[in-house]
Protein backbone atom coordinates (compact mmCIF):
# COMPACT_ATOMS: atom_id res chain seq x y z
CA UNK A 1 0.00 0.00 0.00
CA UNK A 2 1.07 3.38 -0.96
CA UNK A 3 2.44 5.18 2.07
CA UNK A 4 2.45 8.72 3.79
CA UNK A 5 4.25 9.99 6.66
CA UNK A 6 5.04 6.03 7.30
CA UNK A 7 1.60 5.29 7.13
CA UNK A 8 -0.77 3.62 4.69
CA UNK A 9 -3.39 5.84 2.63
CA UNK A 10 -5.92 3.69 4.64
CA UNK A 11 -3.90 4.71 8.52
CA UNK A 12 -3.40 8.09 7.32
CA UNK A 13 -7.01 8.72 6.46
CA UNK A 14 -8.08 7.28 9.93
CA UNK A 15 -5.12 9.69 11.49
CA UNK A 16 -6.99 12.21 9.52
CA UNK A 17 -9.90 11.34 10.48
CA UNK A 18 -11.51 11.00 7.14
CA UNK A 19 -14.76 9.19 7.92
CA UNK A 20 -15.43 8.56 4.41
CA UNK A 21 -12.28 7.97 3.11
CA UNK A 22 -11.78 5.13 5.81
CA UNK A 23 -15.48 3.64 4.31
CA UNK A 24 -13.79 3.42 1.08
CA UNK A 25 -10.50 2.42 1.35
CA UNK A 26 -11.91 -0.44 3.64
CA UNK A 27 -14.09 -1.52 0.64
CA UNK A 28 -12.21 -0.93 -1.94
CA UNK A 29 -9.03 -3.23 -0.04
CA UNK A 30 -11.46 -6.11 0.25
CA UNK A 31 -12.50 -5.59 -2.92
CA UNK A 32 -8.69 -6.43 -3.82
CA UNK A 33 -8.29 -9.16 -1.93
CA UNK A 34 -6.40 -7.70 0.93
CA UNK A 35 -6.67 -10.06 4.08
CA UNK A 36 -9.19 -8.35 7.23
CA UNK A 37 -6.55 -9.02 9.62
CA UNK A 38 -3.93 -6.79 7.03
CA UNK A 39 -6.79 -3.91 6.75
CA UNK A 40 -6.63 -3.70 10.81
CA UNK A 41 -3.06 -3.59 11.26
CA UNK A 42 -3.10 -0.44 8.83
CA UNK A 43 -6.07 0.88 10.95
CA UNK A 44 -4.11 0.12 14.19
CA UNK A 45 -1.28 2.36 12.88
CA UNK A 46 -3.63 5.06 12.23
CA UNK A 47 -4.70 5.00 15.70
CA UNK A 48 -1.60 4.85 17.14
CA UNK A 49 -0.72 8.17 15.50
CA UNK A 50 -4.07 9.69 16.70
CA UNK A 51 -2.89 8.77 20.12
CA UNK A 52 -0.31 10.26 19.30
CA UNK A 53 -2.07 13.63 18.31
CA UNK A 54 -3.58 13.59 21.13
CA UNK A 55 -0.42 13.30 23.45
CA UNK A 56 1.03 16.36 21.42
CA UNK A 57 -1.96 18.24 22.35
CA UNK A 58 -2.86 18.82 18.67
CA UNK A 59 -5.76 16.56 19.08
CA UNK A 60 -8.55 16.60 21.26
CA UNK A 61 -11.49 14.93 22.76
CA UNK A 62 -13.97 15.46 20.11
CA UNK A 63 -10.78 13.91 18.22
CA UNK A 64 -10.45 11.04 19.92
CA UNK A 65 -13.50 9.92 20.48
CA UNK A 66 -14.54 10.51 16.37
CA UNK A 67 -11.44 8.62 15.88
CA UNK A 68 -12.54 5.49 17.71
CA UNK A 69 -16.13 5.89 16.18
CA UNK A 70 -14.59 5.21 12.74
CA UNK A 71 -12.18 2.42 13.70
CA UNK A 72 -15.34 1.11 15.30
CA UNK A 73 -17.06 0.87 12.55
CA UNK A 74 -14.49 -0.54 10.43
CA UNK A 75 -14.35 -3.15 12.59
CA UNK A 76 -17.96 -4.12 12.48
CA UNK A 77 -17.13 -4.55 9.23
CA UNK A 78 -13.97 -6.33 9.05
CA UNK A 79 -14.40 -8.53 12.62
CA UNK A 80 -16.57 -10.99 10.68
CA UNK A 81 -14.33 -11.64 7.98
CA UNK A 82 -11.31 -12.44 10.33
CA UNK A 83 -10.44 -16.20 9.93
CA UNK A 84 -9.28 -16.44 13.69
CA UNK A 85 -10.95 -14.62 16.44
CA UNK A 86 -8.18 -12.46 17.14
CA UNK A 87 -9.09 -8.84 16.58
CA UNK A 88 -5.67 -8.28 15.80
CA UNK A 89 -4.66 -6.37 18.51
CA UNK A 90 -1.95 -7.54 20.27
CA UNK A 91 -1.34 -5.73 23.37
CA UNK A 92 -2.58 -7.09 25.90
CA UNK A 93 -6.28 -7.14 27.64
CA UNK A 94 -7.32 -4.21 30.06
CA UNK A 95 -10.43 -4.23 32.31
CA UNK A 96 -11.31 -0.54 33.17
CA UNK A 97 -14.32 0.73 35.05
CA UNK A 98 -15.34 3.39 37.79
CA UNK A 99 -16.09 1.88 40.60
CA UNK A 100 -19.06 1.43 42.91
CA UNK A 101 -20.72 4.77 44.17
CA UNK A 102 -19.63 6.82 41.39
CA UNK A 103 -21.31 7.58 38.37
CA UNK A 104 -18.51 9.39 36.10
CA UNK A 105 -17.41 8.20 33.16
CA UNK A 106 -15.73 10.79 31.29
CA UNK A 107 -12.04 10.28 32.14
CA UNK A 108 -12.49 6.49 32.13
CA UNK A 109 -13.74 6.91 28.17
CA UNK A 110 -10.86 8.83 27.25
CA UNK A 111 -8.79 6.08 28.79
CA UNK A 112 -10.58 3.20 26.86
CA UNK A 113 -10.21 5.10 23.44
CA UNK A 114 -6.58 5.68 24.22
CA UNK A 115 -5.97 2.11 25.59
CA UNK A 116 -7.47 1.16 22.23
CA UNK A 117 -5.96 3.47 20.01
CA UNK A 118 -2.26 1.59 21.09
CA UNK A 119 -3.48 -1.58 20.17
CA UNK A 120 -5.10 -3.52 23.65
CA UNK A 121 -8.50 -4.63 23.76
CA UNK A 122 -10.71 -3.02 26.44
CA UNK A 123 -13.16 -4.55 28.40
CA UNK A 124 -14.99 -1.64 29.73
CA UNK A 125 -16.95 -2.56 32.69
CA UNK A 126 -19.32 0.89 32.65
CA UNK A 127 -19.72 2.88 35.72
CA UNK A 128 -20.75 1.92 39.45
CA UNK A 129 -19.28 -0.94 38.90
CA UNK A 130 -19.33 -3.52 41.91
CA UNK A 131 -15.93 -5.24 43.25
CA UNK A 132 -17.18 -8.86 42.52
CA UNK A 133 -17.68 -7.35 39.10
CA UNK A 134 -14.28 -6.60 38.41
CA UNK A 135 -13.08 -9.66 39.22
CA UNK A 136 -15.53 -11.32 36.98
CA UNK A 137 -14.43 -9.48 34.02
CA UNK A 138 -10.84 -9.84 34.80
CA UNK A 139 -11.35 -13.77 34.69
CA UNK A 140 -13.49 -14.03 31.63
CA UNK A 141 -11.42 -11.86 29.96
CA UNK A 142 -7.71 -12.74 31.21
CA UNK A 143 -6.77 -9.47 31.95
CA UNK A 144 -3.69 -8.68 33.05
CA UNK A 145 -4.16 -4.75 34.10
CA UNK A 146 -7.54 -3.41 35.71
CA UNK A 147 -8.00 0.10 36.13
CA UNK A 148 -10.29 1.40 38.38
CA UNK A 149 -11.87 5.06 37.95
CA UNK A 150 -12.99 7.41 40.57
CA UNK A 151 -13.88 11.22 40.41
CA UNK A 152 -15.41 11.10 44.11
CA UNK A 153 -13.36 10.99 47.53
CA UNK A 154 -15.85 8.70 49.00
CA UNK A 155 -15.13 5.88 46.10
CA UNK A 156 -11.80 5.27 47.48
CA UNK A 157 -13.46 2.44 50.05
CA UNK A 158 -15.22 0.94 47.13
CA UNK A 159 -11.99 0.80 45.49
CA UNK A 160 -9.89 -0.86 48.26
CA UNK A 161 -13.03 -3.02 48.36
CA UNK A 162 -12.39 -4.04 45.54
CA UNK A 163 -8.82 -4.36 45.82
CA UNK A 164 -9.67 -6.78 48.62
CA UNK A 165 -12.10 -9.33 46.45
CA UNK A 166 -9.16 -9.64 44.28
CA UNK A 167 -7.14 -10.73 47.15
CA UNK A 168 -9.50 -13.21 47.93
CA UNK A 169 -10.16 -14.43 44.68
CA UNK A 170 -6.32 -15.50 44.48
CA UNK A 171 -5.98 -12.75 41.38
CA UNK A 172 -3.95 -10.38 43.21
CA UNK A 173 -0.42 -11.81 41.46
CA UNK A 174 -1.87 -12.27 38.49
CA UNK A 175 -3.46 -9.31 37.59
CA UNK A 176 -2.12 -5.59 38.28
CA UNK A 177 -4.46 -2.73 39.47
CA UNK A 178 -4.06 1.00 38.55
CA UNK A 179 -6.01 3.49 39.92
CA UNK A 180 -6.72 7.05 38.23
CA UNK A 181 -9.14 10.12 38.55
CA UNK A 182 -8.45 13.76 39.66
CA UNK A 183 -9.19 12.87 43.64
CA UNK A 184 -6.31 10.52 43.34
CA UNK A 185 -2.62 10.60 43.88
CA UNK A 186 0.46 8.44 44.93
CA UNK A 187 -0.59 8.65 48.41
CA UNK A 188 -3.89 7.47 47.58
CA UNK A 189 -2.54 4.61 45.40
CA UNK A 190 -0.37 3.38 48.63
CA UNK A 191 -2.94 3.93 50.71
CA UNK A 192 -5.47 1.40 48.46
CA UNK A 193 -2.55 -0.86 48.20
CA UNK A 194 -3.01 -0.31 44.15
CA UNK A 195 0.35 -1.55 42.10
CA UNK A 196 -0.20 1.97 39.76
CA UNK A 197 -1.37 5.60 39.54
CA UNK A 198 -2.52 6.93 36.47
CA UNK A 199 -1.92 10.84 36.69
CA UNK A 200 -4.08 11.50 32.89
CA UNK A 201 -5.00 8.68 30.16
CA UNK A 202 -1.58 8.97 28.45
CA UNK A 203 0.32 7.76 31.70
CA UNK A 204 -2.81 4.78 31.75
CA UNK A 205 -1.26 4.17 28.29
CA UNK A 206 2.14 3.78 29.54
CA UNK A 207 1.45 1.40 32.70
CA UNK A 208 -0.30 -0.86 30.15
CA UNK A 209 2.80 -0.82 28.08
CA UNK A 210 4.86 -1.96 30.74
CA UNK A 211 2.49 -4.12 32.21
CA UNK A 212 1.71 -5.92 29.04
CA UNK A 213 5.25 -6.18 27.81
CA UNK B 1 -14.42 48.72 30.06
CA UNK B 2 -14.68 46.30 33.31
CA UNK B 3 -17.66 46.41 35.62
CA UNK B 4 -17.18 48.67 38.65
CA UNK B 5 -16.28 45.63 40.77
CA UNK B 6 -13.34 44.30 38.49
CA UNK B 7 -11.85 48.12 38.16
CA UNK B 8 -12.24 49.08 42.25
CA UNK B 9 -10.23 46.14 42.21
CA UNK B 10 -7.65 46.39 39.87
CA UNK B 11 -7.34 50.02 40.62
CA UNK B 12 -6.30 49.38 44.45
CA UNK B 13 -9.36 51.04 45.14
CA UNK B 14 -10.28 48.72 46.79
CA UNK B 15 -7.52 46.00 49.09
CA UNK B 16 -7.22 42.61 47.24
CA UNK B 17 -8.71 39.60 49.10
CA UNK B 18 -8.52 35.57 48.40
CA UNK B 19 -11.31 34.01 47.00
CA UNK B 20 -11.53 30.36 47.26
CA UNK B 21 -14.51 28.88 45.73
CA UNK B 22 -16.24 26.76 48.30
CA UNK B 23 -19.45 26.12 49.87
CA UNK B 24 -19.48 22.34 51.30
CA UNK B 25 -17.07 23.22 53.92
CA UNK B 26 -19.74 25.55 55.60
CA UNK B 27 -21.42 21.85 56.64
CA UNK B 28 -18.46 21.71 59.43
CA UNK B 29 -19.57 25.44 60.21
CA UNK B 30 -23.34 25.05 60.22
CA UNK B 31 -24.13 21.15 60.52
CA UNK B 32 -26.02 21.34 57.22
CA UNK B 33 -25.60 18.15 55.18
CA UNK B 34 -24.94 18.59 51.68
CA UNK B 35 -28.29 17.28 50.44
CA UNK B 36 -29.42 19.93 52.85
CA UNK B 37 -27.28 22.38 51.34
CA UNK B 38 -28.67 21.44 47.31
CA UNK B 39 -32.20 21.48 48.14
CA UNK B 40 -33.06 24.45 50.61
CA UNK B 41 -32.41 28.01 49.53
CA UNK B 42 -32.56 29.17 53.42
CA UNK B 43 -30.14 26.31 54.33
CA UNK B 44 -27.62 26.64 51.54
CA UNK B 45 -27.76 30.66 52.26
CA UNK B 46 -26.79 29.63 56.01
CA UNK B 47 -24.35 27.94 54.82
CA UNK B 48 -22.99 31.23 52.82
CA UNK B 49 -23.31 33.70 55.42
CA UNK B 50 -21.72 30.90 57.87
CA UNK B 51 -17.97 30.94 55.82
CA UNK B 52 -18.63 35.16 54.80
CA UNK B 53 -18.66 35.57 59.04
CA UNK B 54 -15.90 33.27 58.96
CA UNK B 55 -13.43 33.74 55.99
CA UNK B 56 -12.55 37.40 54.67
CA UNK B 57 -12.90 36.13 50.96
CA UNK B 58 -13.13 38.58 48.32
CA UNK B 59 -16.53 37.54 47.55
CA UNK B 60 -19.09 34.79 48.67
CA UNK B 61 -21.40 32.83 46.48
CA UNK B 62 -24.21 29.73 45.75
CA UNK B 63 -22.75 26.18 45.72
CA UNK B 64 -21.09 25.82 42.26
CA UNK B 65 -23.84 22.90 41.72
CA UNK B 66 -23.67 21.31 38.14
CA UNK B 67 -26.73 18.81 38.10
CA UNK B 68 -29.19 22.08 39.38
CA UNK B 69 -29.75 22.73 35.41
CA UNK B 70 -29.62 19.80 34.16
CA UNK B 71 -32.24 18.32 36.54
CA UNK B 72 -34.43 21.24 35.73
CA UNK B 73 -34.57 19.61 31.94
CA UNK B 74 -35.34 16.44 33.60
CA UNK B 75 -32.42 14.44 34.42
CA UNK B 76 -32.29 12.32 37.52
CA UNK B 77 -29.60 13.37 39.88
CA UNK B 78 -27.81 11.44 42.38
CA UNK B 79 -27.17 13.10 46.07
CA UNK B 80 -25.60 12.02 49.05
CA UNK B 81 -24.72 13.93 52.26
CA UNK B 82 -21.07 13.55 51.44
CA UNK B 83 -20.86 14.70 47.87
CA UNK B 84 -22.33 17.32 45.52
CA UNK B 85 -24.92 16.15 43.57
CA UNK B 86 -24.30 14.40 40.19
CA UNK B 87 -26.49 13.30 37.28
CA UNK B 88 -27.05 9.70 36.70
CA UNK B 89 -30.04 9.96 34.11
CA UNK B 90 -29.55 11.86 31.17
CA UNK B 91 -33.14 13.31 28.92
CA UNK B 92 -31.14 13.05 25.54
CA UNK B 93 -30.81 9.29 24.07
CA UNK B 94 -30.46 10.01 20.58
CA UNK B 95 -29.69 12.74 18.22
CA UNK B 96 -33.80 12.43 17.69
CA UNK B 97 -34.64 13.78 21.32
CA UNK B 98 -33.13 16.92 20.86
CA UNK B 99 -35.65 18.55 18.43
CA UNK B 100 -38.30 17.62 21.14
CA UNK B 101 -36.33 18.35 24.28
CA UNK B 102 -38.17 21.39 26.15
CA UNK B 103 -36.72 24.37 27.89
CA UNK B 104 -37.68 24.66 31.43
CA UNK B 105 -39.12 27.36 33.00
CA UNK B 106 -36.80 29.31 35.76
CA UNK B 107 -37.84 28.24 38.90
CA UNK B 108 -38.79 24.30 38.43
CA UNK B 109 -36.76 21.84 40.28
CA UNK B 110 -33.76 23.27 42.65
CA UNK B 111 -33.33 26.64 40.29
CA UNK B 112 -35.55 27.83 42.80
CA UNK B 113 -33.93 27.26 46.11
CA UNK B 114 -30.31 28.45 44.28
CA UNK B 115 -32.10 31.60 43.28
CA UNK B 116 -33.49 32.36 46.82
CA UNK B 117 -29.91 31.81 48.59
CA UNK B 118 -28.61 34.08 46.28
CA UNK B 119 -31.34 36.76 47.03
CA UNK B 120 -31.29 35.84 50.84
CA UNK B 121 -27.46 36.61 50.63
CA UNK B 122 -27.73 39.37 48.86
CA UNK B 123 -30.06 40.67 51.23
CA UNK B 124 -28.12 40.05 54.46
CA UNK B 125 -24.69 40.04 53.25
CA UNK B 126 -24.14 43.90 52.24
CA UNK B 127 -20.65 43.49 53.68
CA UNK B 128 -19.40 40.98 50.82
CA UNK B 129 -20.00 40.69 47.23
CA UNK B 130 -22.28 38.20 46.43
CA UNK B 131 -21.91 36.03 43.00
CA UNK B 132 -24.51 33.49 41.67
CA UNK B 133 -23.57 30.41 40.06
CA UNK B 134 -24.86 28.60 37.16
CA UNK B 135 -22.85 25.95 34.68
CA UNK B 136 -21.73 26.56 31.09
CA UNK B 137 -23.41 26.08 28.04
CA UNK B 138 -21.74 23.04 26.77
CA UNK B 139 -21.17 21.26 30.22
CA UNK B 140 -24.77 21.69 30.36
CA UNK B 141 -25.02 19.39 27.25
CA UNK B 142 -22.91 17.42 28.19
CA UNK B 143 -25.41 16.64 31.11
CA UNK B 144 -28.57 16.32 29.27
CA UNK B 145 -26.57 13.35 27.07
CA UNK B 146 -23.98 11.14 27.93
CA UNK B 147 -20.73 13.06 26.98
CA UNK B 148 -18.96 10.87 25.10
CA UNK B 149 -22.08 10.73 22.62
CA UNK B 150 -21.89 14.67 22.64
CA UNK B 151 -17.84 15.11 21.49
CA UNK B 152 -19.02 12.51 19.03
CA UNK B 153 -21.82 14.95 17.82
CA UNK B 154 -19.82 17.90 17.67
CA UNK B 155 -17.93 15.97 14.96
CA UNK B 156 -20.61 14.43 12.75
CA UNK B 157 -24.00 15.61 14.16
CA UNK B 158 -22.71 19.69 13.82
CA UNK B 159 -26.61 20.86 13.66
CA UNK B 160 -28.05 18.90 16.63
CA UNK B 161 -25.36 20.09 18.56
CA UNK B 162 -25.82 23.60 17.92
CA UNK B 163 -29.53 23.17 18.53
CA UNK B 164 -29.39 21.51 21.93
CA UNK B 165 -26.46 24.25 22.64
CA UNK B 166 -28.99 27.01 21.87
CA UNK B 167 -31.64 25.27 23.96
CA UNK B 168 -29.09 25.28 26.78
CA UNK B 169 -28.19 29.30 26.32
CA UNK B 170 -31.88 30.17 26.39
CA UNK B 171 -32.47 28.49 29.20
CA UNK B 172 -29.46 29.67 30.95
CA UNK B 173 -29.66 33.44 30.19
CA UNK B 174 -32.72 33.22 31.54
CA UNK B 175 -31.97 31.27 34.87
CA UNK B 176 -28.60 33.53 35.12
CA UNK B 177 -30.61 36.46 34.94
CA UNK B 178 -32.75 35.47 37.29
CA UNK B 179 -30.01 36.21 39.68
CA UNK B 180 -29.87 39.41 39.55
CA UNK B 181 -31.41 41.18 42.34
CA UNK B 182 -30.27 43.48 44.76
CA UNK B 183 -27.06 42.85 46.58
CA UNK B 184 -25.92 39.69 43.69
CA UNK B 185 -23.00 41.19 42.03
CA UNK B 186 -22.62 39.00 39.02
CA UNK B 187 -22.69 35.49 37.86
CA UNK B 188 -20.00 32.34 38.02
CA UNK B 189 -20.15 30.51 34.94
CA UNK B 190 -18.92 27.07 35.28
CA UNK B 191 -17.55 25.74 31.77
CA UNK B 192 -15.62 22.69 32.61
CA UNK B 193 -16.34 20.85 29.43
CA UNK B 194 -14.78 23.71 26.79
CA UNK B 195 -11.72 22.19 28.20
CA UNK B 196 -11.78 19.60 26.93
CA UNK B 197 -12.09 21.09 23.35
CA UNK B 198 -9.66 21.73 20.86
CA UNK B 199 -9.25 26.32 20.66
CA UNK B 200 -11.64 26.22 17.43
CA UNK B 201 -14.57 23.95 19.12
CA UNK B 202 -13.98 25.46 21.95
CA UNK B 203 -14.60 28.94 20.24
CA UNK B 204 -17.29 27.27 18.04
CA UNK B 205 -19.01 25.35 20.39
CA UNK B 206 -18.35 27.02 24.17
CA UNK B 207 -17.22 30.56 23.92
CA UNK B 208 -19.53 31.61 21.24
CA UNK B 209 -22.49 31.03 23.68
CA UNK B 210 -21.05 32.07 26.48
CA UNK B 211 -20.53 35.23 24.93
CA UNK B 212 -24.30 35.30 24.27
CA UNK B 213 -25.02 34.91 28.00
CA UNK B 214 -22.36 37.60 28.57
CA UNK B 215 -23.92 40.22 26.56
CA UNK B 216 -27.17 39.54 27.89
CA UNK B 217 -25.75 39.51 31.44
CA UNK B 218 -22.67 41.46 32.18
CA UNK B 219 -23.25 45.36 32.80
CA UNK B 220 -21.39 48.11 35.42
CA UNK B 221 -23.13 46.45 38.16
CA UNK B 222 -23.12 42.95 37.17
CA UNK B 223 -20.12 40.86 36.77
CA UNK B 224 -19.78 37.16 34.59
CA UNK B 225 -16.99 35.09 36.24
CA UNK B 226 -15.76 32.60 33.46
CA UNK B 227 -14.63 29.22 35.08
CA UNK B 228 -12.92 26.72 33.09
CA UNK B 229 -10.54 24.16 35.35
CA UNK B 230 -9.70 22.12 32.14
CA UNK B 231 -6.62 22.39 30.46
CA UNK B 232 -6.89 25.74 28.73
CA UNK B 233 -3.34 26.86 28.02
CA UNK B 234 -4.95 27.22 24.15
CA UNK B 235 -8.02 28.37 24.91
CA UNK B 236 -7.17 31.68 27.08
CA UNK B 237 -7.76 34.00 23.65
CA UNK B 238 -11.01 32.17 23.49
CA UNK B 239 -12.00 32.45 26.74
CA UNK B 240 -11.24 36.00 26.57
CA UNK B 241 -13.12 36.74 23.76
CA UNK B 242 -16.60 35.70 25.47
CA UNK B 243 -16.09 39.26 27.08
CA UNK B 244 -16.64 38.12 30.53
CA UNK B 245 -15.24 40.63 33.11
CA UNK B 246 -13.37 37.74 35.06
CA UNK B 247 -11.49 34.70 33.99
CA UNK B 248 -11.29 32.05 36.49
CA UNK B 249 -8.60 28.82 36.13
CA UNK B 250 -7.99 25.92 37.53
CA UNK B 251 -4.67 23.54 38.41
CA UNK B 252 -4.32 21.63 34.98
CA UNK B 253 -2.61 25.00 33.38
CA UNK B 254 0.40 26.88 35.36
CA UNK B 255 -0.52 30.70 35.93
CA UNK B 256 2.70 32.08 34.72
CA UNK B 257 2.00 31.02 30.91
CA UNK B 258 -1.68 32.03 31.56
CA UNK B 259 -1.46 35.15 32.91
CA UNK B 260 0.44 37.61 30.15
CA UNK B 261 -2.46 36.21 27.84
CA UNK B 262 -4.89 37.95 30.26
CA UNK B 263 -5.74 41.77 29.22
CA UNK B 264 -5.37 43.94 32.30
CA UNK B 265 -8.83 45.44 32.69
CA UNK B 266 -9.52 41.37 33.35
CA UNK B 267 -9.70 39.60 36.40
CA UNK B 268 -8.29 36.66 36.62
CA UNK B 269 -8.26 33.91 39.67
CA UNK B 270 -6.46 30.55 40.72
CA UNK B 271 -5.36 28.41 40.96
CA UNK B 272 -4.28 26.18 44.16
CA UNK B 273 -5.11 22.45 43.88
CA UNK B 274 -8.66 21.92 45.34
CA UNK B 275 -8.12 18.03 45.88
CA UNK B 276 -4.26 17.57 46.37
CA UNK B 277 -3.65 20.58 48.10
CA UNK B 278 -6.43 22.10 49.92
CA UNK B 279 -8.13 18.66 50.92
CA UNK B 280 -5.28 16.37 51.00
CA UNK B 281 -2.63 18.02 51.94
CA UNK B 282 -1.61 19.31 55.50
CA UNK B 283 -1.63 23.79 55.95
CA UNK B 284 2.00 23.85 55.21
CA UNK B 285 1.33 22.70 52.12
CA UNK B 286 -1.55 24.97 51.66
CA UNK B 287 0.49 28.07 52.68
CA UNK B 288 3.65 27.31 50.56
CA UNK B 289 1.50 26.48 48.02
CA UNK B 290 -0.17 29.66 48.17
CA UNK B 291 2.70 32.07 48.76
CA UNK B 292 4.22 30.52 45.76
CA UNK B 293 1.55 31.65 43.34
CA UNK B 294 1.16 34.92 44.87
CA UNK B 295 4.78 35.55 44.40
CA UNK B 296 4.58 34.33 40.85
CA UNK B 297 1.66 36.58 40.33
CA UNK B 298 3.08 39.83 42.07
CA UNK B 299 3.61 41.62 38.71
CA UNK B 300 -0.68 41.28 37.68
CA UNK B 301 -2.67 43.86 39.77
CA UNK B 302 -5.85 41.92 37.95
CA UNK B 303 -4.60 38.41 39.81
CA UNK B 304 -6.93 37.00 42.58
CA UNK B 305 -5.81 33.72 44.77
CA UNK B 306 -8.35 31.54 44.31
CA UNK B 307 -8.85 27.75 44.35
CA UNK B 308 -8.43 25.30 41.18
CA UNK B 309 -12.24 24.69 41.44
CA UNK B 310 -15.10 24.01 43.85
CA UNK B 311 -13.42 22.87 47.43
CA UNK B 312 -14.69 18.96 47.52
CA UNK B 313 -16.49 18.30 51.21
CA UNK B 314 -14.14 17.28 53.67
CA UNK B 315 -11.51 20.44 52.54
CA UNK B 316 -10.36 20.69 56.34
CA UNK B 317 -11.01 24.35 57.87
CA UNK B 318 -7.23 24.10 59.00
CA UNK B 319 -6.60 24.04 54.91
CA UNK B 320 -8.99 27.26 54.31
CA UNK B 321 -7.45 28.77 57.12
CA UNK B 322 -3.57 28.38 56.00
CA UNK B 323 -5.18 29.48 52.28
CA UNK B 324 -6.16 32.87 54.00
CA UNK B 325 -2.90 32.85 56.38
CA UNK B 326 -1.00 33.01 53.16
CA UNK B 327 -2.73 35.77 51.61
CA UNK B 328 -2.17 37.78 54.74
CA UNK B 329 1.08 36.98 55.37
CA UNK B 330 2.03 37.74 51.69
CA UNK B 331 0.28 41.15 51.61
CA UNK B 332 2.27 41.89 54.83
CA UNK B 333 5.18 41.07 53.18
CA UNK B 334 4.75 42.53 49.97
Amino acid sequence: MEEHDGLSELGRALADLDEGGVEHLVRQHLDHGMSPEAIINELSAGMAEVGELFRQEEYFLTELIYSGDIFKNAMAVLQPLCKTAADGKAGGVVVLGTVQGDIHDLGKNIVVTLLECAGFTVVDIGVDVPAQRFVEAAVESQAVLVGMSMLLTTAFDAARETITAFTQANLRDKVKIMIGGSVTNENVKQDMGADFWGKDATAAVDIARAVCQ
Amino acid sequence: MSSKWAQTIISGAKPRAAMPIMLSPASELTGIGMIDMATNGEKQFACIEALAKQYPSLAVHTGMDLSVEAEAFGCGVRFTDDEVPSVDKRVIAGMEDIEGLAVPVVGTGRTSAYLRAARLAGEAISYRPVFGGCIGPISLAGRLMDTSALMLALMKHVAQAHALLEKCTDFLIEYAGAFKAPGVDGIIVAEPMAGLLSPEKCETFSSRYVARMVDALQDECFTVILHNCGRTQKLVGSMVNTGAHGLHFGNAVNMREIAPLIPADRLFFGNVDPVGVLRNGTPDDVERTAIQLLEDMQPYDNFILSSGCDLPPGTPLANIDAFFRAFDCFQKNA
